[in-house]
């Protein structure tokens, strides 16, 4: 947050060049992504493949390098669809082939009305319509091993297909 | 793989998958309320114990649990409530029905059609005094 902060304001205190500059990566950028896929998991020997619930998350991304572009993020999650629950989830995103790929990997925490956390890993692809706005698809796992939701002595893995929606805020 | 294959096995998969949401589960709230995810991947009725893991997770998430947990003692108390007042009722019924003794005497004909209660029974609790005056000396 803080070099973030510190770019921003190198950045306003530069002087204007004369030529058009090329695209940057936003300091800040947000997105809004659901996801559907398949849940996967059960007790050794016994394993079960049902439908996931519908994750909805918002996540602010905060540029922490320029090359390669990586950034941290943050945001909310919600599981919904025959459930409901709310928790968090924070990470870091690697753009090596910028703007178009992009991987992830991070954590996961929902707290009420139960608890379940883990691991996500994604690869996705982003699409820019217009300058500063961009729709994104990610194949996503998330690796979910403790919680009160979870049965004692299971571990569950929920293979997602997200959506994403994002715009550059800074 | 291309994107566009990857899509498509997904909406295949969820596809196969999608009516599978029975009895069969992999975290406790993919089972109906009041149900949970037993080591059998199937939604069961919770045992009488409370979780394993609640007491661990009590403090940070107590209210999910509490509330599970208080659906499953209501439960469990009612069951057993249910249970006490059927056998408190069958004693209760059994009882009185068999220190009744019925006698068809104790129904006296009124000549009307209509009968009298039964008689009132001497006490055998009560010892009987003899109040006839004795009889005179020859």
């Amino acid at each position: 947050m803080r070099l973030a902060l510190a770019l921003l304001l190198l950045t306003l205190a530069a002087p204007p060049l004369a030529a058009a500059p090329p695209p940057t990566d936003p300091l800040v950028s947000v997105e809004v992504r659901a996801g559907l896929g398949v849940e996967t998991g059960g007790a050794s020997g016994a394993t079960s493949v049902r439908r996931s619930p519908i994750l909805v998350s918002a996540r602010a991304a905060f540029a922490i390098n320029a090359e390669p572009a990586t950034a941290s993020y943050v945001g909310v999650l919600a599981e919904t669809g025959d459930r409901a629950s709310v928790g968090a989830v924070a990470g870091m995103l690697l753009m090596p082939h910028r703007p178009n790929v992009r991987v992830a990997a991070g954590v996961m925490w929902l707290m009420r009305p139960y608890s379940l956390w883990g691991a996500t890993a994604s690869v996705g692809r982003c699409l820019t319509p217009s300058r500063g706005f961009r729709v994104c698809g990610d194949a996503e796992a998330l690796f979910l091993v403790g919680g009160s939701d979870l049965p004692s002595g299971h571990t569950a893995i929920e293979w997602q297909f997200v959506l994403g929606v994002g715009f550059d805020a800074m | 793989m291309r994107c566009e294959h990857l899509l498509a096995a997904l909406v295949a998969l969820v596809a196969l998958v999608g009516c599978q949401t029975g009895a069969t589960c992999i975290r406790h709230s993919d089972c109906a309320s009041g149900l949970v995810c037993g080591s059998d991947n199937l939604c069961a009725a919770p045992p009488d114990a409370a979780w394993p893991d609640a007491g661990l997770d009590a403090a940070e998430d107590g209210g999910g649990d509490a509330a599970r947990d208080a659906r499953t003692d209501a439960g469990a108390d009612a069951r057993s409530d249910a249970g006490l007042d059927a056998r408190a009722d069958a004693r209760g019924d059994a009882q009185p029905d068999a220190a009744i003794v019925t006698d068809p005497r104790d129904n006296v004909g009124t000549g009307d059609g209509s009968q009298l209660g039964p008689e009132p029974r001497p006490d055998a609790s009560v010892p009987h005094r003899d109040y006839s005056l004795p009889e005179a000396a020859p």
